[in-house]
């Protein structure tokens, strides 16, 4: 075969992969190029960042990459960018905006976030001040914006009175923080109008301070080489052979040119994946991809750094790198898995080659290899004045899934079952819609609705999503899957039935009820928190809460503890909702999987949950996120429950359970006031011959039928830790033991430690006078306790 | 053959006050070993056979005490064997292990009464002379037996029957040992 | 209560011998009159003896998942028919023990089929416990003896006080039952004639021959056992409330519970007693002995009961109201307005507006009227279990776990099941032994015939 590609100098051979930052397969892709002048690299991200890439070119009139440096920000305003959201981006700016926003990090002071957005989002949930404004309508909002600061003509179209007063709010912040400001429009917006942040980030001097840019991180694919070139040259006979990377065209592919009908049309089909998805289906060829945990590679971080991926495991199964892969198209038989990457570095390290690989991967990272900042200057750009909507089209607005992103994570079951952050949905997609709309249709959520583009159309259940704008319309994409495996098969609608090529992130359509209705399994019924102090709040006029002089009284004395004395303090201003300590948790603690019908049922095995409220109005109401796990009561009211000791306090003031003592009475968890723990209704312990197994945490029990479980503190990294200081013969160190959700938290919500050490920060938490008790009123003096979140706008809150 | 001893001598009455009469009158006679049969309880027999025996209610009262002691001694040496910090709570609450020394205060009252009735009835014991008797079935239906027992010194063979039908019986048998 | 009134009167017919009683009661087991009809009923409580099987063998080898339970309405069916049955079971001991300490003899009538269903009732009620664990094998856990792992229960547990509770109430109805029967059992010895039913009885007779100082002590011992039975039942159902009222949830942390659940026990057992009194004199002819006097007291102790269960349903409004807890409030609300509002106007519907109809003479004398209410009280004490159970804990303090629960068939066979189980031993007890008190009846009709002036 490659004699044959040789002979013709590549020609007729296309590959096909998603966004590329690796550089040993950028590095590959190039000396492909080079032996095979012919062959050509295609790219297809279903949830790329085109849209931002033609904007950046637009502004700067070359390829730039923008940075934010949420730590520097005073102000932030958000057009509809969900920085904190899901994305690659997450970790950095949930870590740089809790350096910003927390009282008690090095950069005190809080960040003023004025965010305008169609559909909610996990920046918006925790915004200063929230604009809910339809999808067709941001571009006004933008326009007006950058024509309120002086970088451009007013919008053709008119902002209405709430948009008026959001925008000049926004523009008198921005000025009045010039330096220490941001404006950021969202990537998935039309080029031309996220133009005016650059413009407005120049003039207001927050180049440099709040936003750098750099030369693009990663493969940009050159003119020509997207999946609609890719079809067009299908088409028309220019393909011979096609080798898919890692990428599902077939499933995620734009509904305009049917890419699925075309690729029978290439004579030889090689998909090179995870799984045998669709488009492994439709090619002749499937070849088992070495999972990243197994692999060999490489990548860069969102600030450029390169990364030297190296394997945990040797492979389960006999599979191949991508590397491996493109090794052997190169020529090489049978490469190694390692060598492909070595070569690489090799070439960039030089001499000192040895020391300095060694050096990195002891590290994670590259030593001086993060993107520098580069100068450059943006222009004006006009934005087009938008289509004016039909009185019956509604904005439709396609969102990647916050669990399983475009599709590719949806066979992750673990995944299926983290709800999702805003909705508490778990496996499953639902066409979300606002409560104006749902009430003038008469929705209920789990209502079939039908949502057509064009003559193109898709149906599934209804969302109610208070917050969302008016006439907007959700649809998620990643669900719908019809191979991606025994999970994720047959779950929910696939939204890619309706998307386009040409504006991937939006679309005018139309909505209709259909008959049916669907079951939804969330993992919260209620949302609303009905006048409750659950979530508490602080503001400018009061900074803090009302604090007790005494704990509520108790009849017995006080248990005494003499050594650690654990706790854990969650600041609720700096959660984000992101479920990464639920995730976390999931995976430390070996918490099992219980499927959709089950979650329905109210049986999810989640030992942390992020609860999610509301209040105010439902067209614009605010939202609390506050993760709870154990409380780990000092007066534990279910330990008091048990009748066979199978739920007793540790010395160190952990509430244990001990599984093999339970006999699954249940008593903890009718007794217990936040109901934190989660019974084994079933044996949900993999089959003996399971490859999960190999998933297992070793250090922790598998749980089996008829027991309680729940939140351990993560007990087996404080024994881990307890270990480690008594073979030095010393204390456990302030701070040592960090649990799973804590380490997992992007944005330092979660703090863990030592009551009884004075230099521990779950000490210092503990004293901010934003500190509360959940329910206090029980008396159960929970070791878990939290800082209340601070509220911008106290006057908005409902009396 | 010889004889066997007898047991006592048996006299059937139709209604319980004949019964009571008759016991009167035999007591009055010097008879101190009596026993009577009835199919229910009646008023007024045990005084005037003068019987006595309050033990059944000491039984009980022991056995309460016996119980709770037992109740209260488990709760506290579980607790001292194996202390442990249930939700910061008293090791020695008292209060919580009022529920279990009640209950088996009022188990072993009633086990030490129940048992200590039979016991003392010495029951079970399926055989005994009395029911040798022809009409004695009828015991446990309507009729009311007095039985003077061949162990009363003033036993006698034919003299006591005699007495028993001069006092109204409707039957009167003697019952072998 | 008036039962002054009628208690001078006689309650049951001059015109009887007390060896026609004795006949009449002893050849039931031995010469069954009614073998018809009580092979249908065995035949159908077997079926639902069957079905129970069928449902703790599925129960037992999937998990208590296969019940519509979760996190966090854990507790659901298993725990309200336990309490439900248990409550039934209370009405037999209060008649026996309680009536006959007090002197109203016109229990005797009763007390022998309602200890009976006392006995099923409690074995009803405390297999539940054991079903609902989620790993049952390991039930005897909860006793103390000596382990390996050196662990012994946990005694301020609710549930460990309930599993000596159930037991030693167990322990107490067998020991009351069998005392209170061994004198009839001697009668049924004397007059039985088939070899097997003579060594049956003599055997369980243990050899009772009415000696005089026999019945002295076994007076003693009955009067003593009927003494400590009375503050047993009292303090098993108050048990059985601390199992919700030693917990923090609202809707269960009241000082109400403990008489609240002991005079809707008292309720329920006395409707399920006027039921078989009136299916059990009706079946075996016995309306001289179970007279409509019977009837019209049960009717009134029904109403007496009942109203003071619903004087527990007004002081629970009226405690949620005046601590003014927002929590308690919410309960309530919840319970008045909520998704399961059906059972708490079930409860008040059944238990309280049906029942008013025995203030009237008619209704408490006539038997189908007096048992549709039973019934209905029946049904109406099943719904307040439930309500007590499944509106205070699918809503309790934190909006984010409030939740939902919907029994499942297996909840429901399983709940359909332990009535078999009631039944089919029931069934049999009546067939084999005398379903009343001989002795005691004799005893009474004695008395009343000795004083005839009174009439």
């Amino acid at each position: 075969m490659r004699a044959d590609w040789t002979a013709r100098r590549g020609e007729g051979l296309r590959i096909l992969t998603g966004d590329v930052t690796s550089p040993t397969l950028m590095r590959q892709l190039d000396r492909l190029r080079t032996e095979l002048p012919g062959a050509r690299v295609h790219v297809f991200e279903p949830v790329g960042r085109a849209q931002r890439d033609a904007a950046m070119r637009l502004a700067f009139g070359r390829d730039v990459d923008a940075h934010y440096r949420l730590e520097n920000c005073e102000v932030l305003v958000a057009i509809d960018d969900d920085v904190l959201g899901v994305g690659p981006h997450q970790v950095a700016h949930g870590r740089a905006w809790a350096q910003r926003h927390g009282e008690l990090n090095p950069r005190q002071g809080r960040m003023t976030m004025h965010v305008a957005e169609s559909v909610p989002s996990l920046t918006g949930a925790v915004a200063s001040r929230r604009l809910s404004c339809d999808a067709s309508r941001l571009a006004v909002l933008a326009q007006a914006l950058a024509a309120e600061l002086g970088v451009s003509a007013a919008p053709a179209d008119v902002p209405n009175e709430s948009e008026r007063r959001w925008v000049s709010a926004a523009a008198a912040d921005l000025r009045a923080h010039g330096g220490h400001s941001l404006l950021a429009i969202g990537a998935n917006l039309p080029a031309p109008v996220q133009t005016p942040a650059p413009l407005v980030n120049d003039r207001l001097g927050n180049g440099g301070a709040t936003v750098w840019y750099s030369d693009p991180i990663g493969l940009r694919p050159a003119e020509g080489s997207s999946l609609a070139d890719l079809a067009h040259d299908i088409a028309a006979g220019a393909v011979d052979t096609l080798v898919v990377i890692d990428c599902n065209p077939v499933y995620a592919a734009p509904r305009d040119f049917a890419f699925a009908e075309l690729l029978p049309q290439v004579r030889e089909r090689i998909h090179l994946g995870l799984y045998r998805d669709e488009t492994a289906r439709a090619c002749r060829w499937h070849l088992p991809l070495a999972h990243a945990l197994e692999s060999w590679s490489d990548g860069r971080a969102v600030d450029g750094s390169a990364c030297i991926i190296q394997p945990l495991v040797a492979p389960l199964y006999s599979s191949r790198t991508a590397h491996q892969l493109l090794a052997m198209l190169l020529g090489t038989v049978d490469p190694a898995a390692e060598g492909p990457v070595r070569q690489t570095w090799a070439n960039a390290f030089g001499g000192d080659f040895d020391a300095r690989w060694r050096q990195s991967l002891h590290q994670g990272f590259v030593a001086d290899t993060a993107a520098q900042p580069i100068s450059v200057m943006p222009r004006g750009v006009d934005i087009p004045s938008s289509r004016p909507r039909d009185a019956q089209e509604v904005d439709i607005v396609f969102r990647p899934d916050p669990s399983v992103w475009d599709g590719r994570f949806a066979n992750v079951a673990w995944l299926q079952e983290l709800p999702k952050p805003l909705t508490k949905l778990t496996w499953d997609n639902a066409i979300a819609v606002s409560p104006k709309m749902a009430e003038q249709m008469r929705l209920a959520n789990g209502d079939m609705i039908e949502a057509a583009v064009g003559d193109r159309r898709v149906s599934g259940p209804a969302w109610i999503m208070p917050g969302q704008a008016p006439n907007t319309v959700v649809l998620s994409l990643g669900y719908g899957r019809t191979a991606a495996g025994t999970i994720a098969d047959g779950l929910g609608y696939s939204a890619y039935a309706v998307r386009e090529e040409a504006n991937p992130w939006f679309a005018a359509g139309r909505l209709r009820r259909v008959a049916g209705s669907q079951l939804l399994a969330t993992t919260q019924m209620h949302h609303r928190l009905e006048g409750f102090d659950f979530v508490r709040e602080v503001s400018a006029d009061h900074p803090s809460l009302p604090q007790e002089a005494q704990p509520q009284p108790s009849l017995y004395s006080a248990w005494p503890y003499r050594g650690e004395a654990w706790a854990m303090v969650i600041d609720l201003d700096l959660c984000i909702g992101c479920n990464a300590c639920i995730s976390a948790c999931t995976a430390e603690n070996n918490v099992a999987v219980v499927g959709k019908e089950q979650v329905a049922m109210g049986r999810e095995m989640q030992w942390l949950r992020v609860d999610r409220y509301q209040s105010g109005d439902v067209d614009d109401p605010r939202f609390y996120f506050q993760p709870v796990p154990c409380m780990h009561c000092e007066k534990a009211p279910c330990e008091m429950g048990c009748p066979v000791h199978a739920t007793v306090h540790s010395p160190d003031g952990i509430n244990q359970m001990v599984y093999n003592r339970c006999i699954g009475t249940r008593t903890c968890s009718s007794y217990c006031p936040y109901k934190v723990r989660r019974f084994n209704w079933f044996d949900y312990r993999a089959p003996a011959d399971s490859s999960i197994h190999a998933a297992h945490n070793p250090d922790v029990t598998v749980r089996s039928r008829g027991v309680m479980e729940k939140c351990t503190y993560c007990t087996q990294r404080i024994q881990a830790a307890r270990v480690a200081a008594d073979k030095e013969n010393r204390r456990i160190r302030a701070d040592e033991v960090v649990t799973a959700c804590q380490q997992a938290c992007p944005t330092t919500a979660i703090v863990f430690g030592d009551l009884n050490d004075p230099e521990s920060a779950v000490l210092k938490r503990r004293k901010s006078g934003r500190h509360y008790v959940l329910l206090e009123e029980l008396g159960t003096r929970p070791r878990t306790t939290y800082l209340a979140r601070w509220n911008d706008e106290p006057e908005k809150e409902p009396t | 053959m010889p004889e066997p001893r007898p047991y006592g001598v048996l006299a059937e009455f139709k209604e319980p006050e004949g019964l009571l009469e008759a016991a009167r009158r035999a007591r009055a006679e010097g008879y101190r070993d009596l026993d009577a049969f009835t199919p229910f309880p009646v008023e007024g027999l045990a005084d005037i056979l003068r019987l006595n025996d309050r033990r059944v209610l000491w039984l009980g009262l022991i056995g309460g005490c016996t119980g709770f002691a037992i109740a209260l001694a488990m709760q506290l040496f579980t607790n001292f064997d194996y202390p442990i910090n249930v939700g910061g709570r008293p090791l020695y609450p008292l209060s919580a292990f009022a529920v279990v020394a009640f209950e088996l205060t009022v188990l072993f009252a009633a086990a030490f009464t129940a048992i200590g009735m039979l016991a003392l009835n010495r029951l079970p014991r399926l055989s005994y002379p009395v029911f040798a008797a022809a009409r004695f079935y009828l015991a446990s239906k309507d009729r009311f037996f007095l039985c003077i027992k061949a162990d009363d010194p003033r036993f006698d063979r034919s003299e006591t029957p005699r007495f028993l039908q001069a006092l109204g019986a409707e039957s009167v048998e003697l019952v072998a040992e | 209560m008036s039962l002054t009134a009628e208690e001078s009167e006689h309650i049951l017919p001059a015109d009887q011998s007390l060896g026609d009683v004795t006949d009449q009661l002893a050849r039931i087991p031995l010469d069954f009159p009614t073998r018809g009809r009580w092979l249908i009923a065995l035949a159908l409580s077997s079926l639902l003896l069957l079905l129970f099987f069928v449902a703790v063998t599925v129960l037992f080898t999937r998990g208590v998942g296969v019940w519509g339970l979760n996190i966090p309405v854990n507790w659901a069916f298993a725990i309200h028919n336990y309490v439900w049955w248990l409550g039934i079971g209370h009405a037999g001991t209060l008649i026996s023990a309680l009536l006959l300490l007090m002197g109203r003899e016109w229990r005797n009538s009763l007390n022998r089929f309602a200890e009976t269903m006392t006995l099923f009732a409690v074995v009803c009620a405390g297999i539940y416990p054991i079903l609902h664990l989620g790993r049952p094998w390991y039930v005897y856990w909860m006793f103390p003896y000596p382990a390996t792992m050196q662990v012994w229960p946990q005694f301020r547990s609710p549930l460990e006080w309930d599993i000596w509770a159930v037991l030693t109430y167990l322990t107490v109805s067998v020991m009351f039952w069998y005392v209170g029967l061994v004198p009839d059992l001697a009668a049924a010895r004397d007059r039985a004639r088939p070899r097997g039913w003579r060594t049956f009885f003599g055997v369980l007779s243990l050899g009772w021959r009415g000696s005089a100082v026999h019945w002295l002590r076994w007076q003693q011992a009955y009067r003593l056992l009927a003494a400590i039975a009375v503050p047993l039942v009292v303090s098993v159902h108050s048990e059985v409330s601390l199992l919700f009222a030693s917990s923090q949830i609202p809707g269960w942390h009241s000082t109400i519970f403990p008489p609240y659940f002991v005079l809707g026990a008292a309720f329920s057992g006395f409707a399920v007693v006027a039921m078989i009194a009136i299916a059990i004199r009706a079946l075996f002819h016995l309306r001289n002995l179970v007279t409509d006097d019977h009837l019209d007291i049960l009717g009134k102790v029904l109403l007496g009961t009942g109203l003071m269960t619903a004087y527990g349903y007004v002081f629970e409004v009226f405690d949620a109201l005046y601590s003014g807890n927002a929590h308690d409030l919410q309960t309530l609300q919840d319970r008045l307005f909520g998704s399961y509002a059906w059972t708490y106007w079930g409860a008040i519907i059944f238990n309280f507006v049906f029942l008013q109809a025995l203030w009237w003479r008619g209704a408490r004398r006539t038997p189908w009227s007096l048992f549709l209410i039973s019934l209905s009280v029946v049904v109406g004490m099943w719904l307040e279990r439930y309500m007590i159970l499944v509106t205070s804990l699918y809503r309790d303090f934190l909006i984010s776990s409030w939740g939902s629960y919907t029994p499942t068939f297996w909840d429901w066979a399983t709940y359909f099941g332990t009535i078999g189980l009631f039944m089919v031993p029931f069934l049999l007890v009546i067939r084999v032994f005398p379903v009343i008190s001989i002795f005691e009846t004799k005893e009474i009709l004695h008395e009343e015939q000795a004083e005839p002036s009174h009439a």
